[in-house]
């Protein structure tokens, strides 16, 4: 399965093609200052790929440490994005960790009653 | 009795980091949680950050000042900065928002629709004006701000005890 590994200061995304789902694990702290120079271009290549396998993109935050404010911008435009292109896209988090359930569960007005759009406690 | 944690940032983005690790040991020396102790690193490093964006540092003698001071009832998260006339916009700004924020009974709400705002901005849009509301929502503080006849812009954000979890080392 190929993975590509992206890097900027603190924060790693590892973009994987898993069997079922192209899948986004984000790593470390997104503290940048314009995180979405860096975010949107990786975010929207990955989504397109997703897009052309008829698989969902997940994006998976379990091992994220901390990210800015100006992070959750990208994340909740990808979402939109996704709805928009009528894409599939969800979002995993660690429902343990109550930073994670209070910022992500925020997430959970973009659901779509056909559950395209997810964001899931794990 | 109140324990105070006082640091002198240059404004600079790298600092916010460092800010971040030293937040969370004070608090850890403290006795909060880690569920407390992210909550105000992560209220300490937005007010720091809007600080170093917004404020008007006209020599390397002038710094971004952080405080967190530790009280039995509340912990209180305090960043100031200089600014001038030219940062007009941007006191209006803060002053518009937290007005904004007080008029929801619930900050939770006031997050869902600035989510819902930022949400249909285009992708690259550097806007998102989250940070206060965020404040308010996931670090469970109540935000306020006066500016100084010396200019200096101070605002803070105050953590109540109740969600100060402590005991966990």
């Amino acid at each position: 399965m190929p993975s590509e590994t992206f890097t900027s200061h603190a924060l790693t995304l590892v973009v994987s093609e898993q069997p079922a789902t192209v899948l986004v694990t984000w790593q470390g702290r997104s503290t940048a200052r314009e995180p979405a120079e860096f975010l949107i271009p990786i975010l929207t290549k990955a989504l397109d790929r997703a897009s052309e396998l008829k698989q969902p993109l997940t994006l998976d935050f379990r091992q994220i440490e901390y990210f800015n404010s100006s992070t959750i911008t990208p994340v909740v435009r990808m979402l939109e994005e996704a709805k928009r292109r009528g894409a599939s896209l969800v979002i995993q988090y660690d429902k343990k960790l109550r930073w994670q359930e209070l910022s992500f569960s925020a997430l959970q007005v973009f659901h779509t009653g056909d559950q395209r759009i997810k964001v899931m406690g794990v | 009795m109140q324990v105070t944690l006082q640091l002198a940032l240059k404004p600079v983005w790298e600092e916010i980091d460092v800010l971040a690790t030293k937040c969370h040991d004070f608090l850890k020396g403290e006795g909060l949680d880690a569920d407390a102790r992210n909550a105000l690193s992560m209220v300490a490093c937005e007010l720091a950050e809007n600080a170093t964006k917004y404020g008007h540092f006209n020599d390397s003698k002038e710094s971004v000042k952080v405080s967190l001071a530790v009280q039995s009832t509340h912990v209180t998260v305090t960043v100031a900065n200089p600014v001038t006339q030219k940062e007009a916009e941007s006191l209006a700004i803060l002053d518009h928002t937290i007005q904004w924020i007080r008029g929801y009974q619930d900050p939770f709400q006031a997050y869902l629709e600035r989510l819902r705002d930022v949400s249909v901005q285009s992708l690259m849009s550097a806007e998102s004006r989250l940070g206060l509301v965020r404040i308010a929502y996931e670090g469970q503080s109540t935000l306020d701000f006066f500016v100084g006849a010396d200019g200096i812009l101070v605002v803070s954000a105050t953590f109540p005890v109740q969600a100060a979890g402590r005991g966990e080392a």
